[in-house]
């Protein structure tokens, strides 16, 4: 079971103090609770985790080309030094980026649909779309990889100036998701 | 090296050390704020803040450990 996908999420949402934060409504009912597909963080990290080799790859160049630069006094030290500064700078990157990418969120009641867009470090847009303003919903799969890992881009029109439209990239299944909305606003 | 260099370079890599050690201690208690207020999951954001220290943490111990050997070599 996709764990973006999981009914055992919703409900463990649910019963969490956190889930205040969106304020449901009376007798709503949370139906789906959606994150973004693990490509896209996957995505997201690749070039800063590809980054962390680089004082490991300088060294071993260094260490061909010009050997004789290397050994002077101390210089393991500087060069642990060098590399310990340059991984924590890279974690610290990660660990953004990582926030940026849990704190997405796009939640499905059966009334409305939320979503929380993460935009960075204290620039956080949550939009609410209720159900009978919805005019169209479009599914995006745009390329092989979308195809592969089956995610794709959830276009959602409103008929209300106030609500606004939303798009969110990188839903897992997104025809499921699609239909599950079309289900509930024929409720 | 250069006495010049080597006259500042202790405090230079103090500065660093020191330097690191707040902004990892800052980011984190931001991070932290985000994880505990919209995560919606505490065992989540705890998870997140151990794994995020201890890493932190080992870094900055081989941050400091360098530090102190290369002023013990000048």
């Amino acid at each position: 079971m996709n764990i973006f996908f999981s009914q055992d999420k919703v409900a463990r949402t649910q019963t969490s103090n956190g889930v205040n934060e969106i304020k449901l409504l009376p007798e709503e009912k949370i139906i789906l609770k959606l994150r973004k597909h693990w490509v896209i963080l996957a995505r997201d990290t690749i070039g800063t985790i590809l980054l962390a080799f680089f004082p490991f790859l300088l060294l071993a160049i260094t260490q061909i080309v010009l050997p004789s630069t290397l050994y002077f006094e101390g210089y393991l030290a500087y060069m642990a030094f060098a590399t310990s500064l340059w991984l924590l700078i890279l974690w610290l990157a990660l660990a953004v980026i990582w926030t940026d990418y849990y704190l997405d969120l796009w939640i499905v009641t059966d009334k409305r649909i939320v979503s929380v867009d993460q935009v960075s470090l204290f620039n956080r847009k949550v939009t609410t779309l209720s159900h009978d303003r919805i005019q169209e919903i479009t599914v995006k799969e745009e390329n092989f990889v979308q195809a592969f890992f089956k995610y794709g881009t959830l276009d959602i029109e409103t008929a209300s100036p106030t609500d606004g439209d939303a798009t969110m990239e990188g839903i897992p299944r997104p025809e499921s998701v699609r239909a599950t909305i079309l289900h509930q606003m024929g409720k | 090296m250069d006495p010049a260099i080597a006259a500042y370079l202790p405090t230079l890599l103090w500065a660093i050390f020191i330097g690191a050690t707040l902004l990892s201690v800052a980011l984190g208690a931001l991070l932290a704020y985000h994880w505990f207020r919209y995560a919606m999951n505490p065992t989540m954001s705890s998870t997140a803040l151990i794994i995020y220290g201890g890493i932190a943490f080992f870094l900055l111990s081989g941050l400091l450990t360098a530090t102190i050997a290369i002023n013990a070599a000048l």
